[in-house]
């Protein structure tokens, strides 16, 4: 008994020590769309926010912030307004992570700056974008077998192949930019790409040449429209199944097409003459 | 709150009255089961709507089931863009079989008074639902494309979470809402089988999957025998 309590309280001191690292939570839940002072990325710089917000507030924010703008909280709202609408995604952890997280980001101090510091896909290459381009379309298939882009998703110069499921990706690098592309590749915040990738994470290297790509796709659009090849979708449907229905009529041409057995009863009638 | 109701509630009252439904009929009127053909009463419409459905519903089922059993195989498959596309056209041209073999046996129904005879409520429901899902699963593959690459990444994690006894609405509550019905659909279909025809296929020995079609057929002359003059001649017939 007093081993297993041993065992336990061991187990407890690991995940409560593990959990007070908010150095360290902090760079696997925020560091993809946030920085502390140093200017805005997906989201705000959360520089000094400890001191310009509530903690209580702050707190339901983080926990859900799609809730928060959904319920009409004037702030959340305009900080809603002003990143786009990107949703954050609901933060996972428990309680005391969440506070070790806030505890962290007051530590830093310092106040926050809007200058736009997005540096991510700076040394892209036409390399990442060929490349991007191919795993995009599913031509390369990813490292960890996920499921391509096109499955879902539609861009402007996909020759009209692109899924339909999911939102356009046209204008993606003008809504996220570089930081915000990477962000949403390594750890969407939409329930169903969540899901999708959630086993089937991609690689640092095919983020960049996605991101890299989707950036090239937003920058050569012209029009703004995609090409939607659903009526030639359809087309082929309905000519493919004229073409079997007409494989198997002529397999059905000899098929026993009345519900009397015509040789017999000829044969009846013969036989009664 | 509808999603609850529509893909957990549902689905689980849909699979225990399928389990146990099935076993009180096999219980209780084993030897009634039956589809209840009607070929006899109509033969050549039933021919081609009976062919047309069940080639189309016998494909699709089969896809679906292979899309949750091997979800990595089918996003492999699905991973370049030309495969994918005969594949999901190769689906569309089945669907399109199952649609119009089920708009000829409703038309069929309709049309011939003596099945109507041989129809009961219970087959209306069926034709409504059966109807419902034709239209919903054709229209998701035209909108929501592509639909045999992310139903594997997306609601075979669903689908095994509930058969897991541990519903998991992360992934799917975010799906359109005529995808919820789709499946919800489904799971209705599922429901109905002890109390409907559908339960003909799983009927001991179960080879409705791959048997031909039969034709019933007679060794004589209906229209002759009608007339029973030809039998007697003496006798005035009351139905001529």
């Amino acid at each position: 008994m007093q081993r297993v309590t041993i065992f336990f309280t061991f187990c407890f001191l690991v995940l409560y020590v593990g959990a007070q690292d908010g150095a360290d939570l902090y760079k696997r839940n925020c560091a993809a769309c946030h920085s502390i002072g140093g200017g805005r990325l997906v989201g705000p710089d959360l520089a000094g926010i400890t001191k310009r917000t509530d903690k209580a507030w702050l707190t339901k924010f983080i926990k859900n912030s799609a809730d928060v703008i959904k319920s009409g909280d004037p702030a959340a709202v305009a900080i809603g307004k002003e990143y786009n609408n990107l949703l954050m995604p609901p933060f996972v952890g428990t309680d005391s992570e969440l506070s070790a997280i806030i505890m962290y980001i007051d530590s830093k101090g310092g106040s926050a700056s809007s200058a736009v510091a997005d540096t991510f896909l700076n040394s892209a290459t036409f390399d990442n974008i060929v490349r991007g381009k191919a795993l995009f379309a599913g031509n390369s298939p990813f490292k960890n077998a996920g499921t391509p882009c096109i499955t879902c998703h539609a861009v402007h110069n996909d020759g009209g192949v692109g899924g339909t499921l999911a939102k356009g990706l046209n204008l993606s690098y003008f809504m996220l930019k570089g930081q915000g592309l990477k962000a949403m590749l390594q750890s969407p915040p939409f329930p169903a790409m969540a899901n999708a990738y959630g086993n089937h994470p991609l690689n640092e290297q095919e983020v960049y040449d996605l991101a890299a790509y989707l950036k090239s796709v937003s920058q050569d659009m012209v029009d703004g429209k995609t090409d939607r090849a659903t009526v030639p979708f359809l087309v082929l449907g309905i000519g493919g199944w004229c073409i079997s229905v007409l494989i198997l009529l002529g397999l059905w041409r000899l098929r026993k097409r009345s519900s009397v057995n015509h040789d017999i009863f000829a044969r009846q009638l013969a036989t009664e003459k | 709150m509808s999603d609850i109701f529509l893909l957990i509630a549902l689905p689980y009252t849909a699979l225990i009255v399928m389990l146990v439904g099935s076993v009180y009929v096999y219980g209780t009127q084993a030897y009634k089961v039956t589809s209840l053909s009607t070929q006899f009463l109509e033969s050549r419409e039933l021919f081609f709507g009976g062919l047309f459905m069940h080639w189309g519903i016998v494909a699709l089922f089969i896809g679906h089931l292979i899309a949750f059993l091997f979800p990595s195989a089918v996003i492999a498959w699905g991973g370049n863009p030309v495969r994918l596309i005969v594949l999901e056209v190769t689906a569309l041209i089945f669907g399109i079989s199952f649609f119009t073999g089920v708009i000829i046996l409703i038309y069929r129904r309709m049309r011939n008074k003596r099945l109507h005879r041989a129809t009961t409520d219970m087959d209306i429901v069926v034709f409504i639902v059966l109807l419902a899902q034709a239209v919903t699963g054709m229209w998701i593959a035209l909108t929501y494309k592509w639909g045999s690459a992310w139903f594997a990444a997306v609601l075979t994690p669903y689908l095994r979470s509930l058969f897991l006894l541990s519903p998991d609405l992360a992934a799917v509550s975010a799906m359109p809402i005529i995808v919820k019905l789709h499946i919800s659909t489904a799971f209705v279909l599922i429901g109905l089988i002890p109390f409907s025809r559908f339960m003909h296929f799983l009927v001991f020995p179960v080879k409705y999957f791959w048997r031909p079609f039969q034709v019933v057929i007679w060794n004589r002359n209906r229209k002759l025998m009608r007339n029973s003059k030809a039998i007697m001649p003496e006798v005035k017939s009351k139905n001529s």
